[in-house]
């Protein structure tokens, strides 16, 4: 629009709007990352708060920076466009229809891919994956534990991404990544103690055992998660046809 | 804690014994080296090579024989939710041989919830179907279904233990099931579903029910099952599909 326009004699929120756009263009700041904080930046440019705040909120409101209360401003990468909305398969359906899920990350690290990764991304058994555990809230209620796997070399700077903000749907987006086809089983195990703790069930109690295997559209496999969800709590629904 | 540090971790000795049993192409009943062999084999404690092993166990991959060691388990069948395939046709590729016997084979009148499934009044007479599905002579799934009477007059008189449901539907009615929606959830064996699929009472079943429509988008089949989880298994193929590719067909 009038980004082309902006001289030193436009208002200042306005110049730092168009400082911060290039930054995240430019790819100092990368989608995911937390941008500096509006201390800072009215620091590093002399100017004061409110016209930090000014050029912040017309980036949030263009949908490039996500404010997110208490933790920070985040870049939002860039969208692809796409037209795939229709899904068939398992929908996990929670019982209360109001809530959206809430997750707690329990562990999230690199990790050496092994032989049995190795062998399903394609990669080397010493490449590295990450490897995330999560637990899944309904209101407060957990409903599941989820791990995910999901090979380094697709989203290299994963580490510094903040799972609490930001989908890994989203994230996938950020990276180009376009999900077609997913392979997913059902089944029915027990939960170990550990587990049992965390979605204050019995030990042992029978849970529904959820494997997905996610495929882009260069066929590349993108992720692997298992998720244990307590019976009772989430139904998972399918369409079929002939 | 126990999934850091330099020590593997109990799901990494999953992920070798999984790897192990996959590239050697051990088959149903074989039997695993001993858990100390492993443990030497994998570079792994023998109390996290353990629990991995347990974890297999409820998984139902592997089983233990007291005195023995652990072994192979017969692979679950897999039954893909996004075809129709007749179950029949489905076990027999397994190389397994499936029979139903009839528990029950009634009309009676719909009751609230049938008739919200089936688009039909309240009172409406419904064929009622109840069958154990059995895998070389093993109960695996106990399935009702519920059928339209008026729609289907006379249904109630083939024998449901020689002949298949959709076949019928199609061959002498003239009706195709083409696709439905179901939802699968966890749920406890109540005594009768105990005893007619020789499990414990209270152990855990797939609980699936949902609806079988016909290419008018009408209801046929309203139809609820329960099944044992140690011999079945269910799969489903996620595809996005364009828009276009939706109005296309």
């Amino acid at each position: 629009m009038d980004e082309k326009g902006i001289t030193y004699t436009s208002p200042i929120y306005l110049q730092l709007r168009e400082v911060i756009r290039t930054k995240i263009e430019e790819g100092e700041y990368q989608p995911g990352m937390a941008i500096s904080s509006e201390n800072e930046l009215a620091e590093t440019y002399g100017i004061n708060r409110m016209t930090v705040r000014s050029a912040i909120d017309a980036l949030i409101k263009e949908g490039l920076l996500r404010s997110v209360q208490g933790k920070g401003i985040f870049v939002v990468g860039q969208k692809y466009q796409r037209n795939l909305d229709i899904l068939e398969g398992f929908t996990q359906v929670m019982k209360s229809k109001n809530a959206s899920p809430k997750f707690k990350i329990l562990q999230k690290n690199p990790r050496p891919a092994g032989k049995l990764f190795a062998d399903l991304f394609g990669i080397k058994e010493e490449d590295q994956i990450y490897y995330i555990r999560r637990t899944c809230y309904d209101n407060t209620e957990p409903v599941s534990i989820e791990e995910l796997f999901i090979p380094e070399y697709l989203v290299p700077k994963f580490h510094g991404i903040d799972l609490t903000v930001f989908s890994i749907y989203e994230i996938y987006e950020f990276y180009g990544i376009n999900l077609v086809k997913a392979i997913q089983t059902l089944d029915i195990t027990k939960l170990n103690q550990r587990d049992a703790k965390i979605l204050e069930e019995d030990e042992d109690a029978p849970v529904l055992l959820f494997e997905c295997t996610s495929y882009d559209d260069k066929d590349r496999v993108i992720e692997f998660t298992r998720s244990y969800t307590r019976s009772g709590k989430s139904d998972y629904s399918v369409d079929f046809r002939v | 804690m126990d999934d850091q540090g330099k020590s593997k971790s109990r799901n990494e000795a999953q992920e070798e014994l999984e790897y192990y049993i996959k590239v050697n192409q051990l088959k149903a009943h074989d039997k695993l080296p001993s858990e100390r062999e492993l443990s030497e084999l994998f570079s792994i404690n023998r109390s996290t090579l353990r629990a991995a092993i347990l974890r297999m166990i409820d998984e139902g991959k592997l089983y233990k024989v007291t005195g023995s060691g652990n072994f192979v388990q017969e692979p679950k069948i897999v039954r893909n939710l996004n075809d129709l395939d007749s179950l029949t046709e489905l076990v027999e590729g397994f190389g397994k041989k499936i029979s139903s016997k009839v528990i029950l084979a009634s009309v009676i009148e719909a009751n609230k919830q049938m008739m919200k499934k089936l688009k039909l009044p309240l009172g409406t007479k419904v064929f009622q179907l109840l069958r154990v599905r059995l895998i070389d002579n093993e109960p695996f799934v106990l399935e009702t279904s519920f059928i339209e009477y008026q729609r289907f007059e006379g249904i109630d008189r083939y024998d449901f233990e020689q002949v298949s449901l959709y076949k019928i539907l199609k061959d002498d009615y003239g009706v195709d099931i083409v696709k439905g929606q179901e939802k699968l959830t966890l749920t406890y064996a109540t005594e009768e579903e105990a005893e007619l699929l020789s499990v414990a009472y209270k152990s855990p079943l797939f609980f699936i029910s949902g609806t079988a429509e016909d290419r008018e988008d009408r209801p046929v089949e309203y139809f609820r099952s329960v099944v044992r989880p140690d011999k079945m298994k269910f799969s489903s193929i996620l595809v996005k599909k364009s828009q276009e590719e939706m109005q296309h067909g």
